[in-house]
């Protein structure tokens, strides 16, 4: 027997239909247009939002690189890096020196810096705001940030203009005119004058030395394996003083980012699979009277199926294709928006559309599209007629009545919510995720936000220092923070707290113990002009020529140190100065040998200087290798002690750095107070901000862009589907219940009881994404929190973002079905509605 | 002298199908005794629903004024009449119309619970067993047979105590054994508890249960009906 292809007959319905339901359809159209544009927004948005992580890390670095190289580097060195196959680039920077002083300034900190070709015009170029003028070239010439010249006092200067400057480096002091032959910024605050590699070469100053002489790398792929770092670590010969550092994205991270990424996609395609899927059931069980129907007349389950799945082919090529060809449109209109946001200059990002997204939103929102609506085809080609006819559109999956406590509205709006609990836990997820990515989104940016990555020490506000303590000689040291300025700090309204540091030069004359160790392992850590074995002779010759110094801290300060030492000391001891606490860069050294343990217990004999005949002498009980008690010069370690024991052995001891804690955090008034203050007083030419919170944060605000508005940007892209979920359940939930409302109507349930039920259902859809949202989401929050934001960064949610967030979910989620009855309620009259629904 | 419990004066219902006016009732008269079981009977399309409809509260007439249980319905509003029908009004539609979502029990105490009174659960208990409902307490709708449907609209409109029950061909869904079940039920229901029943029936048979029996056709009551 020949078959009878019946094809072109369920397609000429298939039309038909399409062209008679029109409304349906376009809502259909509608939805899947959506989808398809918002999955591939979503697609090219994050893909900006990824490129755009990077070029924030970037600019914060200041370079584009993967890995730098310190402690100097030999060329043997570099050759191994520029012979690896993985490397791209391999530039080089060194100091050459550094300012000492300008007429208009005498304590200068501003940094002579050579960088090659490959460092200012690869690996640094991305990182630049502008630049004007060349690269210096002659040896005279230099490059220069306006903070470099400020700091100098040359402020006013530009291109082409010269100045006097005394600088040093590794062999002396000296004095020379330089013309400025560039300027640049970036987004760092940098204070450095680059200079050409003729004047690195005159210097004299060597690429191997420490401190001298980087490395900086690029690789051909930001992804490096731990087993390749430790290949390279181990091909280079590192000396001790060497370290290769990776700046790049870690496995870890970058593996981190992709879950992310991949993340965010597939909550995507869950929440537009789940409105797809909706729809077309809602679709298919709102027409089962027509399925039924055409079952009646002689279609096959095969044939319904064909011609629902012809229709759906249609209504997905077209919304697919439609909403691709919007996106694309809109992209290029909403990418430059988001770069602009992100505080890059537009055109330093291509616009991230790739055929990679217009095919894989293709593909995704096909298969949604199929997947939505298999079932319900399935579904339409299983009606029987007769079940067609006597269809009621509510599934009866509860057998048996379970409570009949509590408020009647309630119990029936929890009745229906449990219904169909498939179609609620639909609209429950579909919202609950959208909440959830909200709450991710807003705690992961709110994490990334300059006021809480910005921290220093004792989340202070701002550290002012006295310069001239930096200087070796002690005649040079000014006391610039006198008891005046002190009192009218004090005075400051928006000041909670000053811990004044004060310091005084010291001799600790030289011993084998623990002394010894210390001077031999920071002479093994670095190269000093003489070598470890004539230093010894010198310094127990002349042990004035190694001074030391002394440091008194306050309480608060002593308690912040001590939690941080590995063996605590008994605080009333050391107010009484009874011990102290031993500063020494070896102690936080990686490569040092020595340890606190090792020194701990031993007593040390120092004099002040001058004094050789008052000798002191303290247990020491602690010691560290924080720099930041390393202010001050000098090579033997540091002695840290009680600041009333300081003062009860010295009359007038300096001030050496004032660190302030502002009664409300990033308190600019206050701190336009205390620079007024600073630019007042005698000193305010020696004074500089070792660090500002204010300022830290602007620099990473503006490395960062608006992170947040992007992050809120998707998080409503994903909300709108999500609201369109519920909305299509919900509208969908009325129209089936359409003659079930009524019939409550008629037996004698109010419109005020009806649309109080309705709203308690809403709020039940609410509260059902709430929950997925503090179980699932906040689980979910926290695992990316910890894996994506600062360790000292606390998991906190941000509790009125996210409060609004489930308000607003909950008068959306109350208002819709009371809107839908409404629209449904001007159909007619109760028996109207209900002869109609029937 | 017997109690007029429904008094519907010179009712019309006109409804406009496109350029047409179709009368659905055109100037009846209608009353009904209190505990009176009266049956409307007439063809598809002679008002009889309508009618019921009117006396309900259920839609507005185009004309003329109805009273039920010396209530004019038609100054009430939308909100009022929605209270009158909980209150006065016990409901039993050929399609049952039970909340589906509601087990058999709570869907007869429904109209007291929206009512916002106590159910007296000893009534409540002699209806269902009256209508043999026990062990079906605690089902859901689309669980029940037709007349157990049926069964349960009864108890439903009868646990209200109602000033009227208004049945609107209530056997029109049931077999002819499970019709005069429901039928016996309700009108035993409607004596133990002293309803005032009106019935709307297209079969002979069925109408021939009630005290009184009212024929429609074409909008106007042609016989059975009582001088006010």
């Amino acid at each position: 027997m020949l078959r009878n292809n019946n094809n072109a007959v369920v397609d000429r319905m298939a039309r038909h239909s399409l062209r008679s339901n029109k409304g349906r359809n376009c809502i259909l159209v509608l939805a899947v247009f959506l989808s398809a544009f918002l999955l591939f927004t979503v697609l090219t948005v994050g893909k900006t939002w990824f490129e755009m992580q990077g070029i924030a890390e970037m600019r914060l670095r200041g370079l584009d690189s993967d890995a730098y190289l310190y402690g100097g580097f030999t060329q043997g060195q570099r050759k191994v890096f520029e012979e690896d196959s993985d490397i791209s680039a391999v530039a080089a920077s060194a100091i050459a020196g550094w300012a000492v002083k300008t007429e208009a300034d005498d304590t200068v900190d501003v940094t002579f810096l050579w960088e090659d070709d490959t460092y200012f015009n690869e690996l640094a170029k991305p990182a630049r705001n502008w630049v004007k003028g060349n690269y210096p070239k002659k040896e005279n010439e230099v490059m220069v940030t306006k903070a470099a010249l400020e700091a100098c006092g040359f402020g006013k200067l530009g291109i082409g203009d010269t100045f006097k400057i005394t600088y040093a480096d590794d062999y002396g002091e000296y004095t020379k005119e330089f013309t400025i032959s560039g300027i640049w910024e970036e987004y760092r605050n940098r204070r450095e004058f680059l200079v050409s590699k003729a004047f690195w070469e005159q210097s004299k100053m060597r690429l191997e030395d420490y401190g001298r002489g980087f490395l900086h790398l690029k690789f051909k792929s930001a992804f490096i394996t731990d087993k390749k770092k430790e290949a390279l670590q181990e091909s280079l010969q590192l000396n001790k003083r060497q370290k290769l550092v990776f700046t790049g994205i870690e496995a870890r991270s970058l593996l981190l980012l992709f879950a992310g990424m991949a993340g965010l996609i597939l909550v995507t395609c869950l929440v537009a699979f789940l409105l797809v899927y909706n729809i077309m059931y809602l679709s298919v069980s709102g027409n089962t009277r027509y399925y039924g129907l055409l079952g009646t007349i002689g279609m096959t389950g095969r044939q319904v199926d064909r011609f629902v799945k012809r229709q759906m082919f249609t209504i997905g090529a077209v919304g697919i294709g439609s909403g691709i060809v919007f996106g694309i449109l809109t992209s290029f209109a909403l990418v430059p928006v988001i770069v602009r946001n992100l505080g890059v200059k537009e055109g330093d990002i291509p616009v991230a559309i790739n055929p990679g997204s217009i095919l894989l939103c293709i593909l995704v929102t096909g298969i949604t599209v199929y997947l939505g609506s298999k079932k319900p085809a399935r579904l339409a080609a299983g009606i029987s007629p007769i079940e067609a006819l006597g269809y009621q559109p509510v599934a009866m999956s509860r057998k048996t009545h379970r409570f009949r406590k509590g408020n009647l509205l309630w119990r029936m709006a929890a009745e229906q919510f449990g219904m169909d609990k498939k179609k609620t836990a639909m609209a429950v997820g579909a919202l609950g995720i959208c909440l959830s990515f909200f709450l991710c989104a807003v705690t992961l940016v709110e994490g990334q936000s300059p006021k809480k990555i910005v921290s220093g020490y004792m989340d202070l506000d701002l550290i002012i220092q006295n310069d001239t303590m930096a200087r070796k000689e002690k005649g040079k040291w000014k006391q610039i923070m006198t008891p005046s300025f002190l009192s009218s700090l004090q005075n400051e309204k928006g000041i909670s707290q000053m811990h004044i540091r004060i310091d005084e030069q010291i001799v600790i004359p030289w011993e084998n113990g623990w002394l010894e160790d210390c001077m031999e392992e920071l002479y093994g850590l670095f190269e000093f002009e003489k070598g470890y074995k004539d230093m010894k002779k010198e310094y127990q010759r002349y042990p004035e020529k190694y001074c030391s110094f002394i440091e008194g801290l306050d309480l608060l300060e002593f308690r912040e140190l001590n939690e941080t030492l590995e063996t605590p000391v008994k605080e009333e001891e050391f107010l009484s100065g009874k011990v102290c606490i031993l500063y020494d860069y070896i102690f936080g050294a990686e490569r040092s040998k020595v340890t606190a343990g090792q020194v701990i217990g031993q007593t040390a004999s120092y004099y002040l200087y001058g004094q050789e005949q008052k000798e002191f002498q303290m247990e020491i009980a602690g010691a560290t290798g924080d720099s930041y008690y390393g202010m001050v010069f000098g090579q033997p370690p540091k002695i840290l002690v009680s600041d009333s024991f300081l003062k009860s052995i010295v009359k007038e001891p300096y001030v050496s750095r004032i660190g302030i804690l502002y009664n409300e955090e990033y308190d600019e008034k206050t701190e336009d107070a205390i620079k007024n203050l600073m630019e007042n007083s005698e000193g305010n030419r020696d004074f500089s901000y070792d660090y500002s919170k204010i300022e830290e944060a602007k620099q990473v605000e503006a490395s960062q862009g608006n992170m947040m508005g992007v992050g809120m940007g998707l998080a409503a892209v994903l909300g709108f589907i999500g609201m369109m979920n519920y909305l299509n359940t919900s509208v969908g939930n009325i129209q089936n219940r359409k003659v079930s409302l009524s019939v409550l109507e008629s037996i004698g349930m109010t419109g005020r009881q009806l649309k109080k039920m309705l709203v308690y259902e809403g709020l039940l859809f609410a509260a059902g994404s709430a929950a997925v949202t503090i179980t699932a989401g906040l689980a979910v929050t926290y695992c990316l929190h910890k894996a994506v934001s600062y360790n000292y960064v606390p998991f906190e949610i941000p509790v009125l973002p996210v409060i609004a967030a489930f308000c607003i979910v909950g008068a959306i989620c109350a208002i819709i079905p009371v809107a839908a009855y409404w629209k449904m309620e001007r159909e007619g009259t109760v028996i109207e509605r209900v002869r109609n629904g029937k | 002298m017997d109690t007029w419990i429904v008094q519907a004066k010179s009712l019309k219902k006109y409804y406009r199908m496109g350029k047409n006016i179709v009368k659905a009732l055109n100037g009846v008269d209608f009353c009904v005794k209190e505990r009176e079981f009266v049956s409307i009977i007439g063809k598809s399309g002679s008002g009889k629903s309508t009618l019921l409809h009117m006396v309900g509260g259920l839609d507005t007439p185009t004309e003329g004024e109805v009273f039920v249980d010396g209530k004019n319905l038609a100054g009430l509003s939308k909100e009022q009449l929605t209270v009158f029908r909980r209150r006065k009004v016990g409901f039993i539609f050929q399609n049952y119309n039970l909340v589906p979502d509601l087990d058999v029990y709570e869907n007869i105490v429904l109209p007291v619970e929206l009512d916002g009174k106590r159910v007296d659960r000893e009534f409540t208990e002699e209806v269902i067993r009256l209508l043999k409902l026990q062990e079906k307490k605690e089902a859901l709708p689309g669980m029940l047979s037709g007349g157990q449907q049926q069964r349960v609209a009864i108890a439903r409109a009868v646990v209200s105590k109602p000033a009227i029950i208004l049945a609107d061909e209530p056997t029109g869904n049931l077999d002819t054994a499970s019709s005069h079940d429901v039928m016996g039920l309700l009108k035993m229901a409607a004596r133990q508890f002293q309803q005032t029943v009106v019935l709307i029936t297209h079969d002979n048979d069925i109408a021939q249960l009630a005290d009184r029996i009212v024929h429609i056709e074409d909008g106007v009551i042609v016989n059975g009906q009582e001088e006010i």
